[in-house]
């Protein structure tokens, strides 16, 4: 770790946050357009583990929003984001899972972490993930877009998880249309999220925040 | 009674007159949207269909959002 890399951030969380940051381990689930943005501003940020899991790869419709060349085309997406941010920042210790996440790996793939990410595109798997945080007592900080709009949460232990907000919903059949910058915006958000977490500076953002891209409209609301 | 509700899928405000001890439920059905596709928000909080509406509420009926 260089002091000089981090020197911006250190001004705000000082050397005992960016130690923290290097002692850190979040899993990201889901390698997309949320996923490659969340976890190259935590890479850049000198956090010591990252652990990316996704079992898909790497499709041209994908580059109008994902951080892959036409070079990784077919390749799986995991070990494309590795190899992206392992050449942002060498010092992050990486471990790429070609894996869909299910009830039956779920708990094993994010029990030795800090901080989840729950940066998926499908309902169903959403929830399972939630409910093995909630039942582990992981944070979860989810993120979710659909067009030029998100939302995103941090859920603590002791809150309802997802299923407060999601429960009983229904997956849209078909492609979920989506811009570049939206996930953009929140996958950002919860790159800021989990930094705010591990270092304790700022408070989480334990409201649903509705950002809507297309008539300009952001509100937190409880849950 | 009169409910305001905001309808984010038309970015849209609608007053409802709406029975009184009606639920969130009957609103959605009224204005013919499926309750698994949506998340509402009444004055400013997540709540569930069975939820109770009262005079000068506000809702906010929000499409669920699931892409990555």
């Amino acid at each position: 770790m260089t002091d000089l890399r981090y020197e911006r951030q250190i001004m705000i969380f000082g050397k005992s946050g960016q130690a923290k940051l290097a002692r850190a381990r979040i899993a990201i689930i889901g390698c997309g357009g949320l996923g490659s943005m969340a976890s190259q501003y935590l890479a850049m940020s000198g956090i010591g583990f990252l652990r990316l899991i996704d079992s898909d790869k790497v499709e041209d419709s994908n580059l109008n929003r994902q951080f892959f060349s036409v070079k990784d085309l077919g390749k799986p997406k995991s070990l494309c984001l590795k190899d992206r941010l392992l050449s942002l920042n060498p010092d992050v210790k990486m471990e790429a899972i070609k894996e869909k996440l299910s009830e039956k790996n779920c708990r094993e793939l994010i029990r030795d972490c800090d901080i989840i990410l729950d940066c998926l595109d499908n309902l169903q798997t959403r929830l399972v993930l939630s409910d093995a945080c909630k039942s582990l007592g992981k944070p979860l900080v989810h993120g979710s877009i659909h067009g030029l709009s998100g939302q995103q949460i941090t859920l603590l232990p002791g809150s309802g998880y997802l299923r407060k907000i999601l429960g009983g919903k229904k997956q849209p059949a078909g492609k979920i249309p989506v811009l570049g910058p939206a996930p953009g915006f929140i996958g950002s958000l919860q790159a800021l999220e989990a930094i705010k977490l591990i270092t304790g500076f700022g408070k989480p953002n334990t409201r649903l925040l509705i950002f809507d891209g297309e008539s300009n409209r952001a509100e937190f609301v409880k849950v | 009674m009169k409910v305001k509700i905001f309808l984010e899928k038309e970015n849209s405000q609608k007053i409802l007159e709406v029975p009184k001890n009606q639920t969130i439920e009957y609103v959605l059905k009224k204005l013919k949207i499926n309750p698994q596709t949506v998340i509402v928000v009444k004055n400013g909080e997540v709540v569930t269909e069975q939820e109770t509406i009262r005079e000068k509420d506000e809702l906010k009926i929000l499409s669920v959002k699931l892409g990555g």
